[in-house]
């Protein structure tokens, strides 16, 4: 049978790219989840691909519980941005973490130096990118992933046929070019690109 | 009478003695030094000084400056606006974990009733007080009626709260998170900051000059000693101890209300998961501050000092550039060692009794 999703590890590797593209080298990977395998996959795939662009990254582990409140996660990035002034770029594992990184640059005074990529949509996140302050989100078009997840199931179940090893997804990458689209689509089918 | 409550059965008020005889002179000064170290939030000031200094040479220069102390502020005060009334119930002898998931909720009713339904900000803000009041009246009346330990009692309403909310918010919304652009007058009084200074800070500070005087200065504060130091001496003596007990689970409910607020509208958007690190935090803030976990012993300004160690090592941790693996570490052991300290202060105030 075939797996519906993305490769984290890609996620990861291709937000890499885009921020030495921007001349990101420094990149705080804000791991919201620690332990959790896609959580440690998409830091890797960020960690692995800086390297190979000539720069580095850093985890900032936020306890789980903790990962709840965004004030604290506002301020643990704060706390990181403030501990080691190298940071050019910020990437977040989910669009609420994302725009509590927004508001860590802002209050820091880095929101022109500090370059944030994201995994996953939300309205805030998508508007961000419009505005500017988001550089891009990863999207990994979970409405397909539930989508043909069940196409795939119900042709199995009536013909016996199904798709073999991995459909990928994502990453597809959102950024300036391309958000307008997709925040058209957000706001007219809610759920279908990105949370409200 | 109350104060016979307590001398009866050995528990002790937190309330500072006035000194009996007017002191020699020359002894002034160490007297009122003794008498500093006898009050209960000693402790939790001691502690305070010992992490602040701490961090203050482990965190770069970055904690000491602006931006970072209104950063270990924001925590604190968002903790201690919960912790102080937490506290409160814990001297009482009761426990509130609840909170956890009203908090979640109270940000959803807000969210949802303002951001999706365009409910007046105001309207939507008491909606969340009024089903948080009654979250609360439901804890205590449970509690005081079936006596079954509020630990448990509490621990079931956080799972049945966060359940409903989750529930009630997929109905409404179809989603858990909710996006809000507050403004005007709401705005300003939950979500204003200055200099990144948070209005929560001026929430925190009000809350625990207004629990303190409860405390001290009224005979409902008295009550509440009495009624957690031993419930049925304090019923001989007449005092309404279900009353001061379905009233200060009212009052933990309603602050949990208030940092759902206070988050959804600084944050711009409720989420039904807000909230789930209180559960833990505000009951240690108060213990850190100085109250006993079997109840009858506390004050205000000691939980408004617990969530100022709590806020000083949850966010100094990370102006220190240590590899963040190891933050939980270093926060458990620096809350065990106030918690020690605050244990040998207060056996030292016992003492001098």
């Amino acid at each position: 049978m075939a797996r519906v999703g993305q490769s984290d590890y890609h996620a990861g590797f291709l937000a890499g790219e885009l921020f030495a593209k921007e001349g990101a080298h420094h990149v705080l990977c804000v791991n919201h989840a620690p332990g959790a395998v896609f959580a440690e996959q998409r830091c890797s795939g960020l960690a692995d691909s800086l390297k190979k662009a000539g720069g580095d990254s850093s985890a900032l582990n936020i306890p789980w519980a903790d990962a709840t409140n965004p004030g604290k996660v506002t301020q643990a990035i704060q706390g990181a941005l403030s501990s080691d002034p190298k940071i050019d770029g910020i990437f977040t594992l989910g669009s609420s973490v994302a725009m509590d990184a927004v508001r860590a640059a802002a209050q820091q005074g880095v929101a022109e130096k500090v370059k944030i990529g994201s995994v996953d949509l939300s309205s805030a996140v998508l508007n961000a990118i419009q505005d500017g302050k988001i550089l891009f989100a990863i999207d990994q078009q979970p409405y397909l992933q539930g989508y043909y997840a069940v196409a795939i199931l119900a042709q199995n179940a009536r013909y016996g046929m199904h798709l073999v090893g991995q459909v990928a997804t994502g990453p597809l990458a959102i950024d300036k070019a391309n958000v307008d689209r997709v925040l058209k689509v957000n706001s007219e089918h809610h759920g279908i690109r990105g949370a409200l | 009478m109350v104060s016979a409550a307590h001398s009866d059965h050995g528990a002790v008020s937190a309330r500072p003695r006035a000194s009996q005889s007017a002191p020699a002179p020359g002894w002034t000064l160490i007297s009122s030094l003794k008498r500093a170290i006898r009050r209960p939030e000693f402790g939790a000031f001691a502690g305070m000084i010992l992490v602040y200094i701490f961090f203050a040479v482990a965190g770069k220069g970055g904690f000491l400056t602006l931006a970072g102390t209104a950063n270990w502020m924001n925590t604190a005060s968002e903790l201690g606006v919960l912790a102080v009334p937490v506290g409160l119930l814990m001297i009482a002898g009761e426990f509130d974990l609840s909170v956890g998931s009203v908090i979640g909720a109270s940000s959803m009713i807000v969210s949802i009733g303002n951001g999706l339904y365009s409910l007046p900000m105001w309207i939507a803000i008491v909606l969340a007080f009024v089903i948080g009041a009654l979250i609360g009246l439901a804890n205590g009346i449970i509690t005081v009626s079936t006596r079954l330990p509020s630990f448990i009692v509490t621990l079931a309403v956080l799972f049945i709260v966060a359940g409903a909310a989750l529930g009630f918010s997929r109905l409404f919304s179809g989603t858990t998170a909710v996006t809000l652009t507050p403004e005007g007058s709401a705005r300003a009084i939950f979500g204003s900051q200055a200099a990144g200074f948070h209005v929560s800070i001026l929430w925190w500070i009000a809350i625990t000059a207004i629990a303190s005087w409860i405390l001290t200065q009224t005979p409902y504060g008295n009550w509440i000693f009495a009624t957690g130091a031993d419930r049925n001496a304090a019923r001989s003596a007449g005092v309404p101890t279900d009353r001061v007990k379905i009233s200060l689970f009212a009052a933990t409910a309603l602050g949990a209300v208030l940092v759902g607020v206070l988050q959804t509208i600084q944050y711009s958007g409720g989420d039904v998961t807000y909230g789930r690190d209180f559960v833990f935090d505000a009951p240690v803030a108060a213990v850190i501050g100085g109250v006993l976990l079997t109840g009858g012993y506390g004050s205000a300004i000691g939980v408004f000092l617990g969530s100022v160690i709590f806020g000083i090592v949850n966010m100094g941790i990370f102006y220190t550039g240590w590899n963040s693996d190891w933050a939980q570490l270093v926060l458990g052991t620096l809350l065990l060692l106030a918690v020690l300290g605050n244990n040998y202060f207060r056996k030292l105030a016992l003492k001098g009794r």
